[in-house]
């Protein structure tokens, strides 16, 4: 594994084999008349290499949900093509080596966790013993192992969701599809899937997500795209888009208020312009990631103000 | 019973049938293929279209080759569990409460119980099975895709065909399950109903006295218990043996003796003869005019052909020919059973009945009209009457040996087998014909039989259970198939529509070759709001025409699409079990490949329909 991860980040991005291609992928909603309404899709020509996080965004309406669904066959395209392994996008066999979450989850409510997840795993080439391990395993990793015999229609939307990913995993896939995996889910939720996902890379997997939530999409995303109304407007590594490249952050521990004076003489100097020099925030979502382990561990209100 | 068609041998209906299901199949492909090109070509234009058209088709065989029966099956049993818990079973429920009130409602005091407690069990599961298996397979797909589950699916690699037979399969296992259920209740239902008994003391029997061969016999006589609406005549010989008579379509053995019994009463045991499973040898019909010349037979005025009618008190006769009668079938004789019909032309005694006769005569050598080839060679058997009741079966089993007279006039005992067959076809002839003047007998073909044996009734039962399943399968292929591109209700609406088309099948043809008249469906409008009677013709002219030409072109269609539904009726066999006649083996086989041939096409209709559909729009 370690060996992997390592060779994936020494490879140069463009020698990667490119596991989904769209080449002019346009797709217009008609009427019964066959009259345009809505060109939900103009000319996209995108593409996601292997091991890398791939991020569409763009408010609602811009063509997010449109493109996974040509990706994956659930929809025709007007016109151009999208490539999937080399295959088409309508050939079904290359579904073995996908997985997909849509956007609710749409499960059958009328089975268990284990009904479900044995009933797609019976989809794909396993033995049954094979098939039976991956659904405990499955069940254990989203955590869920104490409502396994529940029926589906009485899961929290966090539970469900954690099952529609637990079902997009069974055939261990090599391309993760993800329509919108953080909407909805409560911060605990969140930092979960986003956990995931990064672990999916870390074992050299390709993951195609699309959201409108843009902070979990910095956060775990390697190249992203931004659609607005069907139209392509950004497409580049998360890291190089979000550069600000005139400032300089500094980060030090245990300065005493005669150091940060010095400091600031020394950018003067320099010809800098000093922006601010102040303790920087943790962010909320650490705040209360933290609050929830230390409740977790001592319950019962907050004794006193600590801070 | 009525059987309008006689049931043809296996290899010559697949003779018959097999040619006319190639070119429907054709037809269909045609028709397929045709629809395709244009609806493609209106978005694509035509070469376009054909580009597309053909490189769906050779991804449907790169489909059909990688598929998979595991995923089938894992298709399969999710329609299975979502069938269980939408709570199907409540149709069982619904037919055990069907049943248990039934018991109240069905006439105990019937004159053919038996017939009717199996067709009630019979055709209620009919109905029932088949409203079941429209629901489940109309609504299920339509569901998946308006819940969107569907989404879950086709993004595995799961073929399309293989989600349209693994819900087939999966109603169909559901169907079946259910069958199975209402077959054994049925079962113990029709029986317990059935079961009834009767007492008579020896002490309400009457002394009467026979003379049989110059001696003088006493021998008891008396009517035992009422019992469901009936009592039955019992006789004790005088050698001790009781007899019981047939009333009700039954008879009964006796359970108990006044030697064995507590109260010092014969009791009759269980019913005997309302369940059983005969096998007819039928033959063919023809008739001689009362003047005595080759005829065809009565037309006594009713609508239907289905019976003709032989004059009482003259010539006139109805002749049955059967064919292979050997003493390896029926090495103690002929047993012959037989259901007439009765029209009076005066009322005459109705209780009493009329008097027919039945003679048996060696085969002569006739031409095709009929008409005797060469000199009467024929022996024929003394005349034997029997009683003709209206819609009463009568049984007569005739004995090996029997009086005749050869073709010189004089009498013998003969063998039937050496003296009454033909040698070499082993040929003989019933002749029937009626006594009273001015009285006539009615009969089709199928009304007088020789019995040959008796197949277990179960058999019968589960046989007509099978056929049930047979309209079972039908119906689900063609709602599921439907279900692939409406919506739920109007794939339902779609499937009945089928139903009720391939039901009327006959009368869509009869109307459209013009044999009822009244015209089509435009012109049959224009008649009932003009008020003009079916048989008056229409006033000639520009108008006429025009409704003429169009309604050719709508019966055309129609003819077509009718022909190709499926008839359910004729997979209806309840009237065999309800009437106690064995269902041929070869029936049930040509009925599974007419339902493997609806199956089929419904299947690859439904491949291609989902394949071509958008699921995510």
């Amino acid at each position: 594994m370690e060996a992997t991860v390592a060779d994936a980040a020494a490879k140069p991005q463009q020698d990667a084999e490119i596991v989904i291609e769209t080449r002019n992928l346009t797709k217009d909603y008609r009427d019964f008349w066959g009259r345009q309404k809505v060109r939900a899709l103009k000319a996209l020509d995108l593409d996601v290499r292997e091991g890398e996080i791939f991020g569409l965004l763009g408010p609602n309406g811009s063509g997010k949900t449109t493109t996974i669904k040509l990706i994956l066959g659930l929809l025709f395209p007007t016109s151009g093509e999208a490539l999937v392994f080399g295959k088409k996008a309508s050939d079904v066999s290359k579904n073995e080596r996908i997985g997909y979450l849509p956007e609710e989850s749409y499960l059958y409510k009328f089975l268990n966790a284990e009904e479900t997840l044995d009933f797609y795993g019976r989809l794909f080439d396993m033995t049954p013993a094979e098939r039976k391990q991956r659904v405990e395993e499955l069940i254990n990793m989203v955590g869920l192992d104490w409502a396994k015999r529940r029926q589906l229609k009485e899961y929290s939307k966090g539970m469900t969701r954690r099952i529609g990913l637990a079902q997009a995993l069974i055939n261990d896939p090599e391309l993760i599809v993800l329509d919108e995996p953080t909407t909805g889910l409560d911060p605990i939720g969140t930092r979960e899937m986003k956990d995931l996902i990064l672990k999916l890379k870390a074992e050299g997997k390709t993951v195609v997500m699309c959201s409108h939530l843009l902070a979990d999409v910095q956060d775990v995303c390697d190249r992203i795209a931004i659609l607005y109304q069907g139209d392509l407007k950004e497409l580049g590594r998360v890291d190089s888009l979000l550069k600000v490249r005139d400032v300089t952050q500094i980060r030090a521990q245990g300065l005493s208020d005669a150091a940060k004076q010095e400091i600031e003489e020394v950018i003067k100097r320099h010809d800098g312009k000093v922006l601010g020099i102040e303790n920087p925030t943790t962010t909320l979502e650490e705040l209360f990631l933290n609050i929830v382990r230390e409740s977790e561990a001592r319950p019962g209100r907050r004794a006193t103000e600590s801070k | 019973m009525v059987l309008e068609k006689p049931i043809l041998p296996l290899l010559e209906w697949l003779r018959l049938n097999l040619p006319t299901f190639a070119i429907g199949l054709i037809g269909v492909v045609v028709l397929g293929l045709l629809i395709g090109f244009l609806a493609g070509a209106l978005r694509h234009g035509p070469m376009g279209s054909l580009r597309i058209l053909l490189q769906t088709i050779s991804a449907a065989l790169v489909d059909f080759r990688h598929s998979s029966p595991r995923r089938i099956f894992a298709i399969a049993r999710l329609a299975f569990q979502e069938s269980l818990r939408r709570r199907v079973l409540v149709v069982f429920g619904v037919f055990v409460l069907a049943l248990l009130f039934a018991g109240w409602f069905l006439d105990p005091s019937s004159k053919h119980p038996a017939r009717l407690y199996l067709s009630f069990v019979l055709t209620s599961t009919n109905y029932l099975v088949l409203l079941l298996a429209v629901f489940l397979s109309a609504f299920s797909l339509p569901n998946d895709i308006k819940n969107r589950t569907i989404y879950t699916i086709v993004t595995k690699p799961v073929r399309p065909w293989e989600i349209v037979v693994g819900r087939m399969l999966g109603f169909i296992a559901v169907g079946t399950t259910l069958l199975i259920l209402m077959c054994v209740f049925s079962y113990f239902f029709v029986k317990r109903g059935l079961q009834h008994a009767h007492q008579i003391a020896p002490q309400e029997m009457v002394s009467q006295t026979l003379d049989v061969d110059d001696e003088s016999m006493e021998q008891q006589i008396g009517e035992s218990s009422l019992t469901m609406a009936h009592r039955h005549e019992v006789i004790v010989g005088p050698d001790g043996r009781v007899s019981v008579s047939n009333e009700h379509d039954h008879s009964h053995g006796i359970l108990e003796t006044p030697e064995s019994s507590r109260d010092g009463e014969y009791l009759l045991g269980k019913p005997e003869g309302f369940l059983e499973a005969r096998v007819p040898v039928r033959g063919s019909l023809r008739f001689i005019d009362s003047s005595g010349a080759p005829g065809s037979g009565t037309n006594v005025g009713y609508e239907t052909k289905y019976r003709k009618y032989i004059e009482g008190g003259s010539l006139a006769a109805a002749i049955w020919t059967f064919e292979d009668v050997r003493p390896e079938n029926f090495p103690e004789g002929l047993p012959i059973e037989m259901t007439l019909r009765v029209f009076r032309t005066f009322q005459g005694d109705i209780e009493q009945g009329l008097t027919g006769t039945i003679q048996l005569v060696k085969p002569a050598l006739r031409d095709e009209n009929g008409i005797l080839i060469g000199p009467d060679t024929s022996w024929r058997s003394e005349e034997i009457s029997f009683p003709a009741q209206d819609y009463t079966t009568f049984r007569r089993f005739i004995p090996r040996k029997i009086e005749a007279r050869d073709p010189q006039g004089n009498e013998k005992i003969v063998d039937i087998f050496e003296e009454l067959t033909d040698p070499e076809t082993g040929a003989i002839e019933i002749w029937i014909r009626c006594l009273d003047s001015g009285q006539y007998l009615g009969m089709a073909p199928a009304d007088l039989y020789l019995r040959a044996s008796d197949r277990p009734f179960w058999l019968n039962f589960i046989k007509g259970y099978t056929s049930i399943w047979f309209q079972l399968v039908v119906v689900t292929c063609f709602g599921v198939m439907f279900s692939t591109i409406l919506s739920g209700p109007v794939a339902m609406m779609s499937t009945l529509a089928a139903i009720v088309m391939g039901f009327f099948k006959n009368f869509v043809f009869d109307v459209a070759s013009g044999e009822l008249p009244g015209g089509g469906p435009l012109e049959s409008l224009v008649r009932l709001i003009q008020q003009v009677g079916q048989m008056t013709d229409l006033a000639p002219g520009l108008g006429t025409t025009i409704i003429t030409r169009i309604d050719d072109v709508l019966m055309l269609v129609i003819q077509t699409v009718s022909y190709a539904m499926p008839d359910c009726s004729i997979f209806n066999t309840s009237r065999f079990v309800a009437y106690g006649f064995n269902i041929p083996g070869g029936l049930m086989v040509q009925h599974f490949l007419i339902t493997l041939a609806y199956a089929f096409v419904a299947s690859i209709v439904g491949y291609f329909c989902l394949r071509t559909r958008e699921i995510a729009a």
